[in-house]
């Protein structure tokens, strides 16, 4: 809806439309002889700096024949802040005034001017929780995205990062980021991008989970084909390699694409650690990840129907170690794996003070107990905290993980490994089939790209990594 | 239509390859060397084609022809892992063949691509289990067993044929591949002629007499990496993963070929598996297809693709 000329009737429509709500702060005021209203929300904007850079010098303006003068006044002559938009529409007027503009409308004058003046209470930029590092930067995204943007821009600072922002979210109206290095990222994969998020008709956006399936245009899948950072070092060295990133106003996570399985078992410390070092704590990652995935089924499978398999005095610990236990073994392991996960979600969930005595009575006095009181066997316990503990070194395939692993137990409790063998074969098949965008999740181990091993199976030094600029294009594979 | 890239196509062919490897039932190193010998010369002609899309949309026969082909080379392998592998699984017969099904049906569905994809990792574990075997083989070898007799050679050929039922997959896949993959398809035949020997050799140094029987069983039975404890589950394992994959490529291949005879029929891999079933099910034993059917076959349709070649050069004359 356009704006109307008249000044009463377009502060008519501003409170009809936001229904008499309480912070919407609308201040007759008379500019340079002209009758005008600042409107702006309470509590989006910072009273001292609207106050000495808005109202002072608007105050001072000497009278003006008519609004138009009064605004092209304002526009040519007065700075009164850095980002100063005009709106000709009520829409951008909400939205401009509920992003913590201060907007100006001048009786007889179809457009409005807005002054960004924000001021409303952030989150300062902390060390992400999810994302430590040792030798890495401790600053991690906030909520606001434009800090976001700003933390990004003072590691890259280049005129071919490129971060275009857009509005999505019909009531939300959130700012939405796309950030991407216009010399490495393939053409088409910025249009597919753009493609995908236009056709997100979504109310809200509060979470990246809200556009991610929207990013991974196949439905029901067990591994994402998106990933999430907090880190902006971290996204700028995805941005260097070819990826696009989205950034969410309200949001500390940067939604990344395209994403690689590889990319799971990476961390930004292994570029700072010596290559033999990094390689061995890579390789520590994908044996951890094994673990975690088929430690407690292969256990399960080999005690239930491969005995053959153990050396006798093993077998024989074994034996005596689960003589007494009143479970199968399949059911203690499910057990102990969902009671892990009670205990996970519960410390979690709980506020951070009680967070730790739920782990304090989960971990060890319900362990202990159950182990005493002869419900679960020392062996299997410490086969579930093995496994546990080993899914902590890679958190982002966590999800899969904890669901794939009770699976696997199922099918090797009831068939042994010729179960997990076959499921083993389905969730390879699943795991190779994911490919958006062109970009297969498994690249580059299969399809198999010899380059591509400097930084997967070995982690090579700088020295030889620097040769030949390499884009995820190197991966992309046509239809 | 997606494309696989030369390595891949490698790695599918040498996985299939083994499967048929390793469910052979007696491998006699003269005998398999001639009969492999003579199925690559006769496959020759086709592997040179390279063009297997254009004359299947050409002779829309071709295409049936070769799906057929394909649906016993599937329903042999189920009757090959329900002769072999299914008595000696954990499970109830059944159960581990409607599981086995089951994944077929689910991994059938992935599509080609996928199966190109999932034949690296599969590969590395294949190796990786032909080290432990080999680890284990070799304490047990004795190269003085190792007596070859030519005289049976031309009746030991026969089962040898089984390992080139792979070629004309060979020939469909290279229409699908980004590059020139001829050279891919050499290394595969030598890779697995030379796989085959080895395996022929061992087995004969390893079980000696014994390893006329299913000879990739019965070395994997005596091969024991460790004293005292016995890994066959772990081979029985790879060995239900091969067949697996091998079905899966054949049911995403008997697709694609049925696709070039009518689109709508591109996506018709489950069907593919389903007709393997029931072929499975009419025929008696996967030794007889074996023995009469697959040599056969696998004459016949090089022979079908020359008559194809000349029918069109006539036509085009």
């Amino acid at each position: 809806m356009k704006l109307p000329s008249h000044l009463e009737e377009t502060l008519a429509v501003l409170r009809r439309q936001c229904n008499g709500s309480s912070d919407l702060l609308i201040n007759p005021v008379t500019v340079g002889g002209i009758s005008c209203a600042l409107v702006c929300c309470e509590g989006m904007i910072s009273t001292a700096t609207s106050t000495e850079l808005i109202l002072s010098p608007l105050a001072a303006i000497p009278c003006m024949p008519d609004s138009t003068a009064l605004f092209d006044h304002i526009q040519t002559h007065l700075l009164l802040s850095l980002d100063r938009p005009v709106a000709r529409e009520i829409e951008d007027v909400f939205r401009l005034i509920y992003s913590g503009f201060a907007v100006l409308i001048a009786e007889g004058e179809t457009k409005a001017l807005a002054f960004g003046v924000q001021g409303y209470d952030k989150r300062s930029i902390n060390e992400p929780s999810g994302e430590a590092n040792l030798l890495g930067a401790h600053e991690g995204f906030s909520e606001v995205v434009r800090t976001n943007m700003s933390l990004l821009r003072r590691r890259m600072k280049t005129p071919l990062l490129k971060l275009e922002l857009s509005v999505m979210g019909k009531l939300s109206q959130t700012d939405v980021c796309l950030c991407y290095l216009t010399d490495r990222v393939p053409p088409q994969l910025i249009q597919q991008i753009k493609r995908s998020l236009q056709s997100a008709d979504l109310d809200t956006l509060l979470a990246p989970g809200y556009l991610q399936p929207f990013l991974e245009p196949k439905k029901n899948r067990l591994f994402d084909s998106v990933s999430t950072t907090e880190r902006p070092d971290v996204l700028c060295a995805k941005l260097l390699e070819g990826r696009v990133a989205v950034l969410i106003d309200g949001n500390p996570f940067a939604l990344v694409i395209p994403k690689l399985l590889a990319e799971s078992f990476q961390s930004l410390d292994d570029y700072c650690f010596k290559p033999y070092y990094a390689t061995f704590i890579r390789w520590v990652r994908y044996v951890g990840f094994l673990l975690a995935l088929l430690l407690p089924a292969v256990y399960t499978a080999v005690c239930v129907h491969h005995p053959e398999l153990l050396n006798s005095t093993l077998l024989l610990l074994l034996t005596k170690a689960e003589a007494d236990e009143p479970l199968s073994l399949p059911l203690e392991a499910i057990g102990g794996l969902l009671l892990f996960e009670v205990i996970r979600e519960a410390g979690l969930r709980l506020p951070k003070v009680v967070g730790g005595a739920v782990s304090i009575v989960g971990g060890l006095i319900i362990g202990d107990a159950a182990v005493n009181s002869g419900l679960i066997s020392t062996p299997m316990l410490t086969v579930i905290a093995i496994a546990v503990t080993a899914g902590f070194i890679v958190p982002d395939l966590n999800p899969v993980m904890t669901v794939l692993r009770l699976a696997f137990i199922i099918v090797g409790g009831l068939w042994g490994l010729f179960g997990i063998g076959l499921l083993g074969m389905a969730v390879l098949y699943t795991m190779c089939g994911t490919s958006d965008f062109g970009f297969p999740l498994t690249a580059p181990m299969s399809p198999f790209y010899v380059r591509g091993m400097r930084d997967t199976v070995i982690r090579e030094g700088f020295r030889k990594m620097q040769h030949g600029n390499f884009t995820v294009e190197e991966y992309h594979e046509q239809n | 239509m997606n494309r696989i890239n030369r390595s891949q196509l490698f790695c599918i062919l040498f996985l299939s390859g083994m499967w048929m490897l390793t469910g052979i039932q007696s491998l006699h190193l003269p005998g398999l060397l001639l009969s492999f010998g003579i199925q690559v010369l006769l496959c020759l002609p086709m592997l040179m084609e390279q063009d297997f899309t254009t004359l299947a949309n050409r002779h829309k026969w071709l295409g049936i022809l070769y799906a057929g082909y394909f649906l016993l080379v599937g329903a042999q392998g189920f009757l090959q892992i329900r002769d072999t592998a299914l008595p000696q699984l954990h499970a109830a017969p059944v159960v581990s063949a409607v599981l086995i099904v089951l994944t077929c049906l689910y991994t059938s569905t992935a599509g080609l691509r996928s199966t190109a994809r999932c034949a690296v990792p599969a590969l590395a574990l294949l190796l990786l289990s032909a080290a432990v075997l080999l680890t284990g083989a070799w304490k047990r070898a004795d190269v003085s067993r190792l007596q070859f007799r030519t005289e049976d050679m031309w009746e030991n050929a026969l089962p040898g044929f089984l390992l080139g039922t792979d070629l004309p997959c060979a020939w469909v896949l290279l229409g699908r591949v980004k590059k020139n993959g001829s050279r891919s398809v050499l290394y595969y035949v030598l890779a697995k002629g030379a796989a085959a020997a080895g395996l022929a050799a061992l087995c004969r140094m390893t079980c000696g007499r014994l390893a006329q029987d299913h000879p990739f069983l019965t070395l994997t039975a005596l091969s024991q990496p460790l004293q005292g404890q016995r890994a066959d589950a772990l081979y029985l394992l790879v060995f239900v993963m091969l067949h697996v994959f091998h079905i899966t490529l054949l049911t995403g291949v008997t697709a694609h070929v049925l696709g070039l005879v009518h689109p709508k029929l591109e996506k018709s891999a489950p069907f593919a598996l389903l007709a393997m079933l029931l072929a499975a099910s009419l025929l008696p034993d996967a030794g007889t297809i074996a023995a009469l059917l697959m040599p056969v076959m696998a004459c016949v349709i090089p022979l079908s693709i020359r008559a194809a070649r000349s029918v069109q050069r006539r036509a085009e004359a």
